[in-house]
């Protein structure tokens, strides 16, 4: 918590005085500013093992709709996986108190990141049919690989951020 | 100057705007903190501009903390972009004088001579 100080004219402690700036230094200030909340900030800890675990329970509940010929149930998990995976987000934007600009275009390794969560996904997958042959565990194998998979992927995105953050604040 | 937002002159104001234009919202004591300021600053300034249609806040909880999200309303991040291409435009004419200045002075020093 900051301390409650007293500032001269109502300013803020450590930038000039109202009138004070030229324009370099008004555009410098303002650069600074917009800069800092572009900043990449890291990820919370738990993020990566949340959207990993809904993943995981996703692709177990489209097993067991698979295995019961549940059809209501295999329309619903996708539903079910988008209002988590919104809940998990914005519970990450509270958690780090930023909310970022919709950047246009996909970040980079994105389709990459993507393409290994599938391979991993469909690699599990077939792994349960060679052993099992069982729909419900083929499901449930496939998600728990897809979503380890993704949660690696998150904790190695969440160490460059932190890289990357810690760099720009220096 | 046309473009120039006098509300903007003060380094705070302008500080918390073009904070709030680099993201879509955020926590009050996260602008609070980036800026250095304490509680009633920040907040007398937010209010200033908000009345000035730049800034919006919302309130709601963490849980069970009340939580202040700040953004930059659609009005705000005009105003902001109209001042700062304003400023670089003054910024580049003081540079151009000054060199213009800087050239007369070398001349001078030359007739002198």
């Amino acid at each position: 918590m900051a301390e409650d100080k007293q500032f001269t004219n109502g300013e803020a402690e450590g930038l000039p005085p109202a009138g004070a700036l030229t324009p370099a230094e008004a555009l410098a200030l303002a650069g600074r500013a917009e800069a800092a909340a572009r900043r990449p900030l890291p990820l919370p800890w738990w993020y990566g093992p949340g959207v990993g675990l809904s993943i995981a329970a996703y692709g177990a509940a489209i097993g067991q709709s698979f295995e019961h010929q549940a059809q209501w149930l295999i329309l619903l998990c996708p539903l079910g996986l988008v209002l988590v995976q919104a809940a998990i987000v914005r519970a990450t934007t509270h958690a780090r108190g930023v909310a970022r600009l919709a950047e246009r275009g996909l970040p980079p390794y994105t389709m990459r990141a993507f393409g290994v969560v599938v391979l991993a996904a469909a690699l599990s997958g077939l792994a349960a049919w060679l052993a099992t042959g069982d729909q419900s565990w083929i499901g449930a194998a496939a998600g728990a690989g897809g979503g380890l998979a993704l949660c690696g992927g998150i904790v190695l995105l969440n160490r460059h951020l932190k890289e990357q953050s810690m760099s720009s604040a220096q | 100057m046309n473009g120039l937002e006098p509300a903007l002159h003060q380094p705070t104001r302008l500080t918390v705007l073009a904070f709030l234009s680099g993201c879509q919202e955020a926590e009050f004591s996260v602008v609070r903190d980036y800026c250095q300021v304490s509680d009633s600053v920040l907040s007398k300034t937010a209010a200033s501009l908000e009345a000035l249609g730049h800034l919006r806040a919302r309130k709601g909880y963490v849980g069970k903390r009340p939580r202040t999200w700040l953004s930059a309303t659609r009005q705000g991040r005009a105003a902001l972009a109209a001042h700062l291409a304003a400023l670089q435009q003054l910024a580049a004419a003081a540079e151009a004088a000054g060199s213009e200045a800087d050239g007369g002075d070398a001349e001078g020093e030359r007739e002198e001579g």
